[in-house]
Order: C-alpha cells, then structure tokens, then sequence
C-alpha cells in the first residue's frame, strides 16, 4: 500500500509540474518558468503529463486491490501539488535569478502573481517580508 | 424474475461489453484514478490561469467552491450509505466484471458523485472547460455501468448529489465571500494567487 502511495505521489507530482509550466508559459509568468522558450514549456508539460500516466498505469493494473481511498487520494493529491509548486519556486529563482534583472531601488512587490513576470519568486517573498517586518517595526515604534 | 428497468438497463450496457478494444478503453476510463486526477489537475490549473488578477479571482472562488462542493458531496453519500443500502448488481445479475468487485452500497455512485461535483464546480468557473470535465464525468459514469459495477439509477443519483453539492458550495460561498476572500488574500501574500 505504501507503494502504490508513492506511485500516486509521483503520477502527482511530475504531472502538476507539467501543468505549472504550461499555465506560467501561457500567462507569461516569467519569473516561475523553467523555460524561455514556450514551445519548450509545453514540451515540458506533454512529456511530464503523457510520461507520469503512463509510467502509473504501465507499473500494475489499476483495476485490482488495493486501492487508495478517497481520503488517501485527496491528501496524497494535496500533498504532490504542494510539492510541485515548492520544487518549482525554488529551481524557477535559481534559474531566472540571473535572467531576470532586479528592479532599481530593490524588487517591489505587492500585487501576487502578477509580480512574477518581471522578478522570481524568492525576490518577491523577501520583498514581501521585508515589508511585514518594516511595518511591524514602525508599529513598535509608534506603540513605544 | 422480473426485473425493473433500472435493471433491465443494466444488462443491456453491460451486455455490451465482450469486445477486445472497447473494454479497454472502459477499463482505462473505470479505475479510481484517471478521471478524479485528470478533473483535479484541472482545477489546479485553473488556480494559476486567468488573464488579469480581477480573472483570475474568480476562477480560484470557482476552485474554492468546487473544493468545497466535493467536500460535501462526500459527506452526504457517506450519510447516505449509512441510511440506504442498495446491493451492487454482480450479486445477483448475471455480470460481466472488468473491474474489482467493491461491496459498499451500490446508491448513489460515490464515484459519479465526485467527479460531477468537480465537472459543475469547473463549469461555473470557466463554461468550455466545464462542458468538457461533464463530457468525461459523463463517461466516467457509463463505464461504471459498462463495466459491471453500478446501476444506471446510481449514476443518476450520483450526478444529482454532486450538483446539489455544487449549487450547496455556490449558495454558501455567496452568502459568506469572507470565507474564500481569506484564503485567496492569504495566498496573494505568499504570491501564490
């Protein structure tokens, strides 16, 4: 059972990774792409989708015992996209940090996705958290 | 023995199995994988689509509400089996199995419950894509028959549940936009939306 858990998790996984790059190639997120090309990217995405479903179906038959319940799916779904958008943050900043430049005066940030067609994500989670902790500061500051 | 129609229907789809190339299309279509991933891979999608941030509000309020619409369509067949128990027909019409034999209530089909409650959730969100997620939902549900597991009543039962769950999640969420405001607030702030 752990093993057909792990089978999901994987079909999961790599096929959310596939659609992640199809959706940010599309809607030019550029900061979240793994590819500057879109072609590329919705390579990526037919051979991620195609691939994981047929590496599953192809590693045992499906139609058999055991199967996973729905609460297992859910979870095990939730989990694998979870996955998919952490890994894709973290490789998509390391490879557009050079490819995409900072802004003059540091990365502003402040309207959600839309910030990531000019900047990666990691510049604008920190931009953001900057901002929290500056306006925490100045709170203490007009409190003491 | 006389057989009602829901029965007599029955056999008649799933008489229809026995020829090589159709029952693996249905045998494909009719495991507890493939639609319910498929219909959530394209909810996921429609989290991070929408051209402009006003679209793209509404279809994570239609992801929300479809989430929520699974969620209580789950709950109300597992209520529902613990007050109706109606037996799968391999146990006692002649059947034709092209899948394992599970012995939970045959009504409603959990199965079609689910699927057509995220198929209704993604059409309210985006019309061309929802008409597609019911055309497979639909097929989900004849292969369920087809495959020797359900009765067409259940399909039915199921398609009803999921889109009273859907119209359930839709009331709720018009009444208490606080609910899916927070959560899309919070991942605009990670963003994530």
């Amino acid at each position: 059972m752990g093993w057909l858990k792990l089978q999901y998790f994987l079909l999961v996984f790599f096929a959310s990774l596939g659609i992640l790059q199809a959706v940010f190639s599309w809607r030019k997120l550029r900061g979240l792409q793994f590819f500057g090309q879109r072609i590329a990217a919705y390579l990526f995405a037919a051979a991620t989708v195609i691939g994981s479903f047929v590496w599953f179906y192809g590693a045992g038959n499906r139609n058999t015992l055991p199967v996973l319940e729905g609460s297992q799916q859910t979870s095990m779904f939730m989990a694998a996209t979870a996955a998919a958008v952490v890994f894709t943050v973290l490789l998509s900043s390391a490879i557009n940090a050079s490819r995409l430049p900072r802004t003059g005066s540091g990365t502003k940030c402040g309207n959600g996705l839309d910030d990531l067609r000019h900047t990666t994500y990691l510049r604008c989670l920190a931009a953001t958290l900057a901002k929290v902790a500056n306006r925490a500061r100045s709170r203490e500051r007009h409190g003491a | 023995m006389v057989l009602s129609l829901d029965e007599r229907l029955y056999l008649w789809i799933n008489g229809l199995s026995g020829w090589g190339p159709l029952d693996r299309v249905m045998a494909f279509l009719v495991n507890d994988y493939f639609v319910p991933v498929c219909l959530s891979l394209v909810l996921f999608a429609m989290w991070f689509s929408g051209d402009g941030a006003e679209r793209r509000r509404e279809l994570q309020c239609a992801v929300l509400r479809s989430m929520a619409g699974i969620g209580i369509a789950s709950i109300v067949v597992k209520v529902s089996n613990l007050l109706f128990y109606r037996a799968r027909p391999f146990t006692y019409l002649e059947a034709n199995l092209l899948f394992y034999p599970p012995h939970d209530s045959s009504f409603p089909s959990n199965s079609a419950a689910i699927a057509f409650a995220a198929a209704f959730g993604i059409w309210l969100g985006h019309r061309k894509t929802g008409m597609v997620a019911l055309v497979v939902a639909a097929m989900y549900g004849f292969s369920r028959v087809y495959s020797g597991i359900h009765f067409p009543l259940d399909i039915a039962g199921g398609v009803a549940y999921g889109l009273a769950a859907t119209l359930a999640a839709y009331v709720i969420f018009k009444a208490l936009p606080v609910l899916p405001g927070a959560v899309i607030r919070l991942m605009r702030t990670l963003h994530l939306a």
